[in-house]
C-alpha cells in the first residue's frame, strides 16, 4: 500500500481541526460507488457525507467500576459521574465536528416533543420494561390517515441487547414492522424460586441469598427503618453474604460467594466488550443504511452467539395481528360478572402478550371516573385495595365497558373492553 | 500502575462471571500482537484491552493519512504524518493502565525479511488488511512456532476471518445446553446404597412430597428391571407405562383424588433424559484415538496427558464411563434429602478424580516428568469437564490456497446454492490475487493517490 505524500490538514469550521483532506473518503466509497450492494434508485446527500452531527443521548445511570471492563468511554476518574455527560464530552473532543447532547434523566422524563425531533431512535437499554415504554412512545407519535400510517410520522428504532456471549439487534418501524410488543413472547421468562423453597426448603446457595434478600431484610431493617437494600452498596452486600452463609451453614449448603450474593442480589448479566462492540457496529451499520438510504436494512431481527464458535442468523419478525401496542385493535377481556376484579389484574399481569408490571385501572362507573386499583402511590392502594376481592358486578361494571390501564410498560394508558361471558 | 487485586475483581466483576479467575488469568498472561493499526485493526484491539490482556504489540510500518483520522476512532487529526503503529498505540493504552502497549514502526515483510523469530513470542498474531504474500510467508512462520494467526479484512460491507491455528485445546467450554450426568442407567455403587435407605411406601407425606425426582426413577426402575429381565423401557410405549407406574405411586389423599406431589410430577417430567444411556461423547472417543492422546511425550501439554489418563480410567476404573461429574440439577426436596443426593455424587466424583490422578502421576513418571507438574486442581476441574472438552484444528494457510489442497469440492456445492456466502470468499481471494499482481485495489484509478483498502 502506497503512502501519502505529504499530510493535509484543511481550513474548515470549527477552529481548522474539523475538516481535513480525505476525511470523508471512506465515506465516499460506501456512498458513491454503485455495485450489487447499494440501492439502485439511491442518491446521497451532503449530509450523509459528513458524518453524524448531532446526536442526543439519554442515560439515567451513573459510572461505575465494573463498567470500566467495556464502556470505553469512560476511565477510572469518571466514576461517579453521569454516563450521558462523561460520553458527550469525549465524543465531542475525539469527533471534531460531531456535536453530542447529553440527558441525565430516564427515558420516561422525556415526552414527545423530545422523541418527534429524531430522524432515528438507537436502544441499548437494559430492560425489556424500558423497550416497550419506548415503542409505545414511538407508537404513539404516528399519524394515520384512513387508516394508513403517514409514513413521515415513523421514527425508525434500532434496539440492540448482549449478555454475555449473546446478543441481538433489531429494526423496528414504528407501525410499519414487528414492534417490540409483537414478539414479547420471545423473551424467555423471568426464574423467580418458588417462596416454599426460599423460606424452609433451600437446597442451592441462590435460595440462601435470596431468603436474606426477601424475608431477613425486611424482618431485620439493618441499616435503619425502611433503608431498601441497595446493590450497590458494599456494606449492604456484605450484610447479606454474611446472613447468607449463616442460612446455608444451617442446612450444609456450600458454594456461597460475594460475587454470587451480588450476583443475585443485583441480577446481574454478565458482560464483556467483545459482543457489545459485535451488536453496537450491527446497530450503528443499520443506522447508517436508514440515513443514507444507500443499502437495504435488516429486515428485521438478527441473533448473535459466539460461546461455541461464531453463529449468526437474521429473520423477519412478523407483526403480532392482535399485538396490544401497535396493532390499533382494541384489547377485549373476556370474564363472567361474578369474577373477582383480582383476576383481572392477574390477566394483565400474567398473560404472555400482556406481562404488565403493576397495572393501574380506571373506568367510568355511572358517570364518574373512579379508580378501581393503582399500587404504586401507597394511600391509593390501601384505599382500592378492597376493590380486589369484589366481583365485577359488584364494582358497577357493565358489558362493553372501557378499562383504562397505565403501566410502566407503556407511555401511553392502554383501553381494554370488558365483554362479559356467562 | 499496579491495580490492586480488589479494584480488578470490581472491574472486570462482569467478564469475570464468564470465564472465571483463571480465564483471567490466562488473558492476563497473553501479549498480542497487531498488524496494521487499521479502524478493524484498532476495534480488535479495544476490545482486547478493555478486558485487560496482558500486553499489545502493533506492526505497522504506515504514517498516518487524513483517510486514516477519519474511520479510525483512536487516530485524531493530530495524528496524521505520524507512524500509525505509535499513534494508535497512545490511544489503545490509555483505555486500559493494567495493560503494556508496545509499537513497532516497521512493515512485517520488512520483519519476515530481517527477524522472522520476532513474532515468536506472542500468544496470538492478527493481521489485518494484509496482502497475500505477507499472509503467507507470516502464516508459515507462525504455523512452524505453533503461534495462533487470525487474518481479518474489511472490505466495505463485507468482512471476513480466517483462524489459523494447529492445535488449540478447549477444557472449558461452557456449554449452553449440557445433559445431566445422573447414571440412572448404569448406578455406582454408592448410588445403589443411598436409594436403599429409601422406602416410598412406608414414608409419611411429607417425606413422600419431598425425595428428590432422581430417586423416585432409580426406584421405580429397579423394580422394573427385575420384572422385564434386566432390560430398561426402551420405546415410545415401554417408558409411557414407565410414567403411569410412577404416576401410580403419587399418594392419594381421602376421597381417592391425587396429592399434589410436585416431586413426582418432575420425576415423569425427567423419564426421558434420565433413561439415556451413559456413554462417552463421540467428541471425546475421537479425542482418545488421536495421535497425540496414544503418544504421550516429555512434550505432551497437560491436556493430552489428562486426557491419556481419563482414557485409561474410562477403560479400567469407569468400566466404558468417564469420571462422575458430580453437580446435579436443582429439584423439589427437603434440604437434607437434596443435600445427601448431593453429596454422593460429589463424593463419587473425587472418587473418579483420584483415580485418574493416579493415572496422571504414572504418565508423568514415564516420560520423566515430576508428578506436581500437573495440579489435582487441574485435573478435578478436567474430570468435572470430561464431557465438553474440545480440541480445534485447522488448516495451514498453505494449504488452503495450494492448488494441489484446495477445497474444491466444499467450494463448488457451496456455489450451487443461491444463498450461499461463498462467492464473497472466491471475490476477496480474486481481490486480494489482483493486488499481488497490480500493487493496487480493483476501481483505483493510478491518477488517483494511491490509498489502498478500506
Amino acid at each position: 500500500m502506497a503512502e501519502m505524500d505529504e499530510p493535509m490538514v484543511v481550513e474548515g469550521g470549527c477552529g481548522g481541526s474539523c475538516e481535513w483532506e480525505g476525511r470523508w473518503n471512506h465515506i465516499k466509497k460506501f456512498l458513491e460507488r454503485s455495485g450489487p450492494f447499494t440501492h439502485p434508485d439511491f442518491e446521497p446527500g451532503t449530509e450523509a457525507l459528513s458524518g453524524f452531527g448531532k446526536i442526543d443521548v439519554v442515560d439515567m445511570d451513573t459510572i461505575d467500576v465494573s463498567n470500566l471492563n467495556r464502556q470505553f468511554l469512560f476511565r477510572p476518574k469518571d466514576v461517579g459521574r453521569p454516563k450521558a455527560d462523561v460520553a458527550a464530552d469525549f465524543i465531542n473532543s475525539r469527533v471534531p465536528g460531531c456535536h453530542v447532547i447529553p440527558h441525565f434523566k430516564k427515558i420516561q422524563d422525556l415526552d414527545e416533543r423530545f422523541y418527534r425531533q429524531f430522524h432515528i431512535i438507537v436502544c441499548g437499554l437494559d430492560s425489556i420494561v424500558a423497550r416497550r415504554w419506548m415503542n409505545g412512545m414511538l407508537l404513539s407519535l404516528l399519524v394515520y390517515e384512513d387508516g394508513e400510517v403517514d409514513q413521515t410520522s415513523v421514527i425508525p428504532l434500532i434496539d440492540g441487547g448482549t449478555e454475555g456471549f449473546k446478543g441481538n439487534a433489531r429494526v423496528i418501524l414504528p407501525g410499519v414492522t414487528a414492534c417490540i410488543d409483537c414478539t414479547l413472547e420471545l423473551y424467555p421468562p423471568q426464574i423467580n424460586f418458588p417462596m416454599c423453597t426460599i423460606a424452609s426448603m433451600p437446597r442451592l446457595p441462590e435460595h440462601c441469598i435470596e431468603y436474606v434478600r426477601i424475608l431477613q431484610w425486611p424482618k431485620e431493617m439493618p441499616f435503619g427503618d425502611g433503608v431498601a437494600l441497595d446493590g450497590d452498596d458494599p456494606e449492604h452486600i456484605q450484610w447479606v453474604f454474611q446472613r447468607s452463609l449463616k442460612r446455608a451453614a444451617e442446612f450444609n449448603i456450600t458454594g456461597v460467594t460475594y460475587r454470587l450474593t451480588q450476583g443475585v442480589v443485583k441480577r446481574i448479566i454478565p458482560a464483556v466488550a467483545s459482543t457489545n462492540a459485535v451488536i453496537a457496529a450491527a446497530c450503528t451499520t443499520e443506522v447508517f443504511k436508514l440515513a443514507t438510504s444507500a443499502y437495504v436494512p435488516l429486515s428485521n431481527y438478527m441473533v448473535f452467539n459466539d460461546v461455541d464458535g461464531l453463529y449468526t442468523y437474521t429473520f423477519e419478525a412478523e407483526r403480532k395481528e392482535n399485538c396490544s401496542a401497535c396493532s390499533q385493535v382494541p384489547v377485549d377481556l373476556h370474564f363472567p360478572p361474578s369474577s373477582k376484579f383480582q383476576q383481572v389484574l392477574e390477566y394483565l399481569t400474567e398473560s404472555t402478550s400482556l406481562q404488565m408490571k403493576s397495572p393501574a385501572v380506571t373506568a367510568t362507573v355511572e358517570g364518574k371516573s373512579k379508580t378501581l386499583y393503582l399500587q404504586s402511590v401507597a394511600s391509593i392502594e390501601q384505599r382500592t385495595r378492597p376493590n380486589l376481592s369484589k366481583s365485577l358486578k359488584e364494582l358497577g361494571l357493565t358489558d362493553g365497558q372501557e378499562l383504562a390501564v397505565a403501566d410502566v410498560t407503556t407511555p401511553q394508558t392502554m383501553l381494554f373492553r370488558l365483554c362479559f361471558t356467562s | 500502575m499496579a491495580a490492586t487485586k480488589d479494584s480488578k475483581e470490581q472491574k472486570y466483576d462482569r467478564q469475570l462471571r464468564l470465564w472465571g479467575d483463571h480465564g483471567q488469568e490466562a488473558l492476563e498472561n497473553a501479549h498480542v500482537c497487531l498488524i496494521n493499526a487499521t479502524a478493524t485493526g484498532t476495534e480488535i484491539l479495544k476490545n482486547l484491552v478493555l478486558p485487560g490482556i496482558g500486553a499489545f504489540t502493533i506492526v505497522d510500518g504506515h504514517i498516518v493519512s487524513g483517510e486514516d483520522a477519519g474511520n479510525n476512532f483512536f487516530l485524531s487529526s493530530d495524528s496524521i504524518g505520524k507512524n500509525r503503529a505509535q499513534a494508535a498505540t497512545e490511544l489503545l493504552q490509555e483505555l486500559n493502565s493494567d495493560v503494556s502497549g508496545n509499537f513497532v514502526e516497521e512493515s512485517p515483510d520488512k520483519l519476515l525479511d530481517n527477524d522472522p523469530e520476532f513474532f515468536h513470542r506472542f500468544t496470538i498474531v492478527i493481521g489485518v488488511q494484509l496482502p497475500e504474500s505477507t499472509c503467507l510467508r507470516l502464516g508459515m512462520v507462525l504455523w512452524s512456532a505453533s503461534v495462533p494467526f487470525l487474518i481479518c479484512k474489511a472490505y466495505g460491507l463485507i468482512g471476513y476471518m480466517r483462524l489459523m491455528v494447529q492445535e488449540h485445546t478447549v477444557i472449558e467450554s461452557h456449554p449452553d445446553n449440557a445433559l445431566e450426568d445422573l447414571r440412572l442407567d448404569r448406578p455406582f455403587d454408592e448410588f445403589k446404597s443411598h436409594i436403599k435407605s429409601y422406602n416410598l411406601s412406608i414414608m409419611d407425606k411429607k417425606d413422600h412430597s419431598h425425595t428428590p425426582w432422581v430417586i423416585i426413577v432409580a426406584k421405580y426402575l429397579e423394580r422394573w428391571l427385575s420384572e422385564h429381565d434386566g432390560q430398561p423401557p426402551k420405546n415410545y410405549k415401554e417408558k409411557e407405562a414407565f410414567r403411569q407406574i410412577i404416576r401410580e405411586g403419587i399418594l392419594k389423599n381421602e376421597n381417592g383424588g391425587l396429592e399434589d406431589e410436585e416431586n413426582f410430577e418432575e420425576a415423569i417430567k425427567n423419564v426421558n433424559t434420565a433413561l439415556n444411556p451413559t456413554k462417552v461423547p463421540t467428541s471425546v472417543e475421537d479425542l482418545f484415538n488421536s495421535e497425540q492422546c496414544n503418544n504421550i511425550t516429555a512434550q505432551s501439554s497437560s491436556f493430552w496427558v489428562m486426557l491419556r489418563a481419563v482414557k485409561e480410567f474410562v477403560y479400567n476404573e469407569g468400566s466404558g464411563s468417564l469420571p462422575v461429574r458430580g453437580s446435579i440439577p436443582d429439584m423439589i426436596a427437603d434440604s437434607q434429602k437434596f443435600i445427601n443426593l448431593q453429596n454422593v455424587y460429589r463424593e463419587k466424583a473425587m472418587q473418579d478424580a483420584a483415580a485418574v490422578s493416579k493415572h496422571v502421576e504414572s504418565l508423568l513418571q514415564s516420560v520423566g516428568k515430576p508428578p506436581e507438574s500437573i495440579s489435582e486442581k487441574d485435573i478435578k476441574l478436567f474430570c468435572k469437564n470430561s464431557s465438553f472438552l474440545r480440541v480445534v484444528r485447522c488448516r495451514s494457510l498453505a494449504e488452503e490456497y495450494s492448488v494441489d489442497s484446495i477445497n474444491k469440492d466444499e467450494i463448488t456445492s457451496r456455489m450451487d446454492s443461491p444463498d450461499s456466502e461463498m462467492v464473497f470468499y472466491l471475490m476477496l481471494r480474486a481481490v486480494d490475487r489482483f493486488y499481488q499482481l497490480h500493487s493496487r485495489y480493483p476501481g483505483f484509478r493510478k491518477s488517483l493517490r494511491i490509498s489502498g483498502a478500506f
